[in-house]
């Protein structure tokens, strides 16, 4: 009598035990990551010095440089890893970004933003810019921002990935990354990249360079766990 | 017994009936049947309306009513002014003239064949044949340009049929104009010539001398140029038909 | 003697059984005759209810889905339990009790009103008696005293009773205002709740008219379907029959057809399903079909209700059965004269595009088409121009030297195509030598020079040449019914010679006064060199004496002019001795009308005998139909497929109903206008170059990397420049706007005549009249110059980053500047301008111009942005003018106009 209690209560605290276990580990098993990095085979053509042939007090403070090819040892950089259709996970949070125009110059070169959140434009400089994006499935956007307008506030809808021009500089030129999920990253001069929280499964993960097109890869991602991808795209 | 007598002593035809109920019913009857039929047609076939008259485009044919076809059709055969006016002329003449020239007491208010065989068989040759079957040649066999259809045949406006009729005084070598007028009186004369004698012999030969005595010579007279002239109606069609002939006579007053 | 006696069997016959059949038969006969009345000819019943139930279903459907959402709405329920609480409050609550108070209070109220109004009409009643004796007393000379005493006790009387009547009466007014007040508490939730319940009573409307009522007012009420009837539409006069008398045109097309109106029946089948395009084709302002009923466009026998086929005319008499797929787009023209552009006409628009454009109106007289100008090139000195060789083999098969030319081919054999050759060469002779005479072989030819070469290359596809010609195999600006409009020159060095070539390029109206082509303003070296160019593309041929030999023989050219004149090449080419030829083919006005008796098929037993196979089958291969003894002259187009058909829908709306002027679309001025103007535009290639009305601007493709560089688009040009400069540009383009652009705006060298037709054009398209021009120059307001000279600057807008102002040019290279605005005051219209600034790219999207507002400063005209966008008009139409003339503008604004003379002087630069 004595021996078979206490054998239940022993079992009662077994199941207790690998049911609190469960729980936490369900509460910390929340999706995975996708990390790895970009590189760029080959050798990388010197980035050319781009002309400026107005408003050089403003525009010509520091030389500038193309940034559709930008290759650190070996790395590739303003590249946008993304997958493009997720059902679950983490919730799109609408973090509102910057793009400056500093020296006639777009910083960043190539900007992630998701769809809906606010994107200010900077002016600090004294001359009149416009920022003009080629989108397709956004509205198209010619927006003035003469000196005096040094904050420019807007948004897109929709996600795409657009070219962003200035007609009034015709050397300055970048790209917009609009999101629709959370994930997304874009690679630095490291060409490292990383997606976290994503939920178990299998994805299509696109990896988007202005010059050297879109790769896609099909990338497991299993809960807890960390797959590395690593991309490399050819001159 | 005086009447069983009486009636044995008479000849009784029992072919009488009382209009009311006999007769009537039986009409009564017709009437239904008539009725189911014009019902049962007027459900299954809907009136012909053709398109919306356009005084610029004539139909093709271009077909008179019915009751007309007959003389539509006589129309191929014979000149518009003797098929359209004169025959129908003594048509009409003829009709009227009947009990002038019918002798024949019998017959009257009863139906017999025997009795008036050559009276009916004058009519059915006039009417029932020479009309109707025009008639039905008018609205089932004639098409397009009056050209000969079978009633299943397609009609094709563009049928092209040879006209090669030529008139007889031609045909027998005749050239001059008035020669061939000539001929073609004297032709006529001689047709009616000789079968109003071939009609007398006829009549004596079914009716009897005793007959023709009674009748007398003005309505034999008359009744021969009737009946000749309605038989020369499909002599005439024969002609035509067969040996491809137009006119017999031809004169500025009357082709026939 | 016989005796006629009675026949006594007859009586004993019995008739029962056939009586019997009889009356059977007839019975059934006539159930079946009233069965085949009511419901077997009467299939738009059908329909009809099933489209009512279906109606009635979904607005249930509807309403009870409406009632769920107004009932899960918070602001709903709340609304709904506060009425509840209110009812319950008036009838047997707090309110009820108060009400029920009031009523009583006022029902005594009433009567005490009642009681002192009574009183105080009676004492008026009295005083009007009173005031009668008075008057008859004075009247009959007796004393009044007496009665003007009474008068007096009377009035005072009435003095005396009035507070009283006014105080019930107040007090009357006090409780009704009460009793409204304690009702409007319900009133007011009822108005809420009516406001929400907008969609719930538009689904309750849709279930009414569904339904019917029936029964006396109160007794028990049935609520049915409604009983199907005939829809009828009468266009009162709108044909005219065979005798030419107006008749009523009755449509009854919406007895079956009863949701063709109705919005949100587009999944259910006919012919209960609404019409696509509804709200394009049946709005007020289109076609609603109680004003033009149906078979108007549609065809058909709008009469008929007995069967699908007797409606829609598939019966053997009838003459116009309803339109199949895109047939009914025919219907369009009798109405619209234009039906470019008109949506839900895109298949006859394209098929009047090539009727007009690929030379069908050579051949074929059709009313409203008879002014086209001859499509071909003129062949008055064809001489001087081309190779003989090339000319006999050109006109044997001209799609092998040029696949996707206009001229058709004519299966001439060879000797016919020479003597044709031979005519031509003949009758060019006189003319062509005296053109040869004053144009001489140009000095400095080289034949394959590089230098030259590469120069003229460079010129042909930068100067415009691209905007109507190709120079390779797959380049090509304007294609009508897959026909290039302007030859393609990759091998136009088999075709012409070099001395023609160079005079064609400097002066094109020289050899053709008539010719299409414009000058490029070339300069004599640039000519030399397109030509080299140009005569290094294709085979140069060796000279034929030969060939030459047999087209002078006259034999030949006796031959030819009877070939010519019968196959009537002067229907497309300008023949000299052969300018009043008529044309060769039969009239195509009343084509659609055309009965199929009159449509000769041939021998070919595979085409099926219909009109529209006829038709078809012609323009695929239009001597299909030629017999031993029938010629047929028509030559061969090669079409594709929907070509053929979209001109087969144009053809079919070629019929000899006319319609009333009261039913066709509005035929203003503007709208001949246009006609006429879209004809020139398509006659001169301007959409080879520029898009117009949404169309065209083909050369763009080249200029991909680079718009700028491109010829602008004239979307909305009527509205954008004033139209005596229009007037006076378009005879004479010189002057650049843009003077970045290395592609030339052609002279045409058109006349006045020709000018105005497009100016109206633009005109007509931008909706404006002309003179469309508003320049006051005196009422610019005070301060706004100096505001718009302050956007206008480098503090503000910096306009001047891009935008070139007469001599001043920007910075950075030429792809970036933008257009002159010193032009300004002369050439754009200023209510164009502040339109143009306030959204430049509604006006042209994708514009390099950005958007300036909304972001106007603040600090300028008070932030006022339409203040702004003014003053800034105001400045930029003041540019160009000296700074002094400027500035007096400003200060005596009434004096304008007496500077006129000055102003005009400075502005001749722009």
């Amino acid at each position: 009598m004595d021996r078979r209690f206490s054998l239940l209560v022993a079992l009662v605290f077994a199941m207790t035990a690998a049911l609190a276990f469960g729980a936490v580990q369900t509460a910390m098993a929340a999706g995975g990551t996708i990390s790895g990095a970009v590189a760029f085979k080959g050798d990388a053509p010197k980035p050319k010095k781009l002309k400026i042939t107005k408003d050089k007090k403003a525009c010509d403070k520091r030389p500038k440089f193309d940034s559709s090819l930008v290759v650190k040892d070996g790395k590739l950089a303003n590249v946008v890893v993304y997958i493009a259709e997720v059902k679950g996970g983490k919730a799109l949070e609408k973090k509102a970004v910057t793009l400056d125009q500093n020296g006639c110059e777009y910083q960043p070169h190539v900007l992630a933003v998701a769809a809906g959140a606010d994107v200010t434009i900077l002016n600090p400089d004294k001359v009149l810019h416009n920022i003009h994006t080629y989108s397709k499935i956004n509205k198209p956007m010619n927006r003035a921002q003469p000196k005096f307008k040094k904050k420019l506030k807007v948004k897109f809808d929709k996600p795409e990935i657009m070219e962003v021009k200035c007609d009034v500089h015709g050397w300055m030129g970048g790209w917009i990354f609009v999101a629709g999920n959370p994930y997304y990253s874009v690679t630095g001069e490291d060409g490292a990249f990383s997606l976290t929280d994503v939920p178990a499964g299998k994805y299509q993960v696109q990896i988007w360079h202005e010059k050297l097109g879109t790769q896609t890869r099909e990338v497991e991602v299993k809960d807890g766990e960390t797959a590395k991808l690593d991309v490399e795209f050819a001159g | 017994m005086a009447e069983a007598e009486e009636r044995s002593r008479t000849i009784v035809v029992d072919d009488k009936i009382h209009t009311w109920p006999h007769l009537v019913r039986g009409e009564f009857l017709v009437t239904i049947f008539v009725m189911v039929a014009m019902t049962l047609w007027s459900l299954l076939v809907d009136a012909p309306l053709e398109e919306p008259a356009n005084p610029a485009r004539t139909p093709n044919p271009s077909k008179a009513p019915w009751y007309f076809l007959g003389l539509q059709e006589m129309l191929v055969y014979f000149d518009p002014w003797y098929a359209g006016v004169v025959l129908p002329t003594f048509i009409i003449i003829g009709l009227m003239v009947i009990p002038f020239i019918d002798i024949n007491a019998k017959g009257n208010g009863y139906y017999t064949f025997k009795e008036r065989k050559w009276e009916i068989m004058t009519f059915y040759i006039g009417f029932h044949i020479l009309w109707v079957v025009t008639i039905i040649i008018g609205t089932f066999f004639r098409g397009p340009g009056w050209n000969l259809f079978w009633p299943w045949q397609r009609w094709d406006p563009h049928k092209v049929v040879a006209l090669t009729n030529v008139d007889l005084p031609y045909l027998v070598g005749l050239r001059d104009y008035w020669a061939q007028a000539g001929f073609g009186l004297f032709l006529v004369l001689f047709y009616y010539v000789f079968s109003t004698w071939l009609f007398y012999k006829w009549v004596v030969w079914i009716k009897g001398k005793e007959f023709m005595i009674r009748w007398g010579a003005v309505r034999f007279a008359i009744t021969s140029f009737l009946f000749i002239t309605m038989i020369g109606l499909p002599v005439k069609m024969f002609l035509r038909l067969v040996f491809n002939i137009k006119y017999i006579m031809v004169t500025p007053w009357l082709n026939i | 003697m016989a005796v006629r006696g009675v026949d006594p069997n007859e009586e004993r016959k019995s008739y029962g059984t056939v009586f019997f059949v009889g009356s059977i038969l007839l019975v059934v006969v006539s159930l079946w005759a009233i069965f085949d009345d009511n419901i077997t000819r009467r299939v738009w019943k059908i329909h009809q209810t099933e489209f009512i139930r279906t109606d009635y279903e979904r607005a249930e459907a509807a309403l009870a889905k409406e009632q769920e959402r107004l009932n899960a709405d918070p602001k709903y329920a709340e609304l709904v339990k506060q009425r509840a609480a209110e009812v319950e409050s008036l009838e047997s609550g707090e309110k009820g009790a108060r009400l029920a108070e009031l009523r009583e209070l006022q029902q005594r109220v009433e009567v005490e009103y009642f009681d002192a109004d009574q009183e105080v009409k009676f004492v008026k009643s009295e005083l009007d008696e009173a005031w009668y004796e008075f008057d008859h007393a004075v009247q009959l000379g007796e004393d009044a005293g007496p009665y003007r005493r009474h008068i007096q006790e009377l009035d005072a009387q009435q003095r005396a009773l009035e507070p009283a009547l006014e105080a019930a009466r107040k007090k009357r007014a006090d409780v009704k205002a009460e009793i409204r007040e304690v009702q409007s508490g319900i009133k007011k939730i009822d108005d809420q709740i009516y406001e929400l319940e907008g969609d719930k009573r538009k689904w309750q409307r849709q279930m009414d008219n569904a339904t019917v009522t029936v029964g006396p007012e109160g007794f028990p009420q049935f609520t049915l379907y409604k009983v199907p009837n005939i829809h009828q539409v009468v266009l009162k006069d709108f044909d005219r029959n065979n005798f030419d008398q107006h008749v009523d045109r009755v449509d009854r097309c919406q007895s079956c057809h009863i949701g063709i109106n109705r919005a949100g029946f587009d999944d259910l089948p006919q012919p209960l399903t609404t019409h696509p395009k509804r709200l394009v084709f049946l709005s007020d302002t289109a076609h609603p079909p109680r004003v033009f009923g149906c078979t108007a466009c549609h065809d058909g026998q709008g009469e008929a209700v007995n069967s699908t086929a007797q409606a829609h005319g598939n019966v053997k008499f009838w003459e116009h059965p309803l339109h199949e797929g895109h047939d009914v787009e025919a219907s369009c023209v009798t109405c619209h004269i234009n039906v470019q552009g008109l949506e839900g006409a895109e298949v006859v628009a394209r098929g009047q595009q090539i009727f007009e454009q690929v030379g069908c109106t050579g051949c074929h007289l059709v009313e409203g088409y008879a002014d086209i100008p001859k499509v071909g090139p003129s062949l008055r000195k064809v001489q001087a121009k081309l190779d003989p060789a090339w000319m006999v083999k050109w006109i044997e098969n001209p799609r092998e030297f040029r696949p996707f030319t206009r001229m058709p081919h004519f299966y001439f054999k060879e000797d016919e195509a020479l003597a044709a050759a031979a005519y031509l060469w003949s009758v060019s002779e006189k003319e062509a030598d005296a053109w040869l005479k004053e144009n001489p072989a140009p000095g400095g030819y080289r034949p394959g020079d590089a230098a030259l070469v590469e120069k003229g290359r460079e010129l042909a596809r930068s100067v415009g040449c691209l905007g109507c010609h190709g120079f390779a195999e797959d380049e090509f600006t304007t294609r009508v019914g897959g026909k290039d409009l302007v030859p393609n020159l990759k091998d136009i060095a088999a075709k012409a010679n070099p001395r023609w070539t160079y005079h064609w390029l400097l002066d094109p109206k020289g050899y053709n006064p008539a010719t299409r082509m414009p000058s490029l303003r070339l300069s004599e070296d640039e000519a030399l060199a397109l030509t080299t160019y140009l005569m290094t593309l294709g085979e140069k041929p060796e000279p034929d004496a030969a060939v030459v030999a047999r087209l002078e023989d006259p034999a030949n050219v006796a031959k030819g002019e009877k070939l010519v004149r019968k196959y009537g090449c002067a229907g497309c080419h300008d023949i000299p001795g052969m300018e009043n030829e008529s044309r060769i083919g039969v009239e195509l006005t009343t084509f659609g009308s055309k009965p199929l008796e009159e449509l000769f098929f041939g021998n070919d037993t595979s085409i099926k005998h219909t009109w529209k196979d006829w038709t078809y089958n012609k323009i695929l291969s239009p001597r299909v139909y030629a017999t031993e003894r029938v010629e047929q002259l028509m030559p061969h187009f090669d079409f594709a497929k929907e070509d053929i058909e979209a001109v087969r829908v144009l053809l079919r709306g070629f019929i000899e109903r006319k319609v009333p002027e009261s039913f066709k679309a509005d035929h203003a001025e503007r709208a001949q206008q246009i006609l006429a103007g879209r004809r020139k535009v398509q006659e001169y290639n301007c959409i080879g170059c520029h898009e117009i009305d949404g169309m065209g601007g083909y050369v763009r493709k080249y200029y991909e990397q680079n718009p700028t560089l491109a010829p602008p688009p004239l979307n909305g040009e009527g509205e954008k420049v004033q139209a005596n400069w229009l007037f006076g540009f378009l005879q004479n383009p010189e002057n650049p706007i843009r003077p970045w652009l290395k592609v030339r705006m052609p002279t045409f060298g058109f006349d006045g005549p020709h000018a105005d037709t497009f100016v109206n054009y633009f005109a007509g398209l931008s909706e404006v009249d002309i003179p469309y021009v508003h320049v006051d120059e005196g009422q610019v307001p005070a301060g706004y110059l100096e505001a718009g000279q302050m956007l206008f600057s480098d503090d503000y807008f910096e306009c001047g980053s891009c935008h070139v102002r007469g001599d001043k040019t920007p910075d950075g290279p030429v792809e970036d500047w933008a257009p002159d605005l010193n032009l300004a005051r002369q050439r754009l219209n200023p209510d164009w301008i502040e339109k143009w600034i306030l959204d430049p790219q509604k006006l042209q999207p994708g514009t390099k111009m950005p958007s300036f507002y909304p972001g106007g400063p603040e600090d300028i005209l008070s932030g006022d942005e339409k203040k702004q966008i003014e003053a800034l008009t105001d400045y930029i139409m003041t540019l160009g003018l000296q700074p002094a003339t400027a500035a007096k503008a400003e200060a005596v604004p009434a004096a304008g106009s007496s500077k006129q003379p000055a102003v005009e002087e400075q502005n001749r630069q722009g």
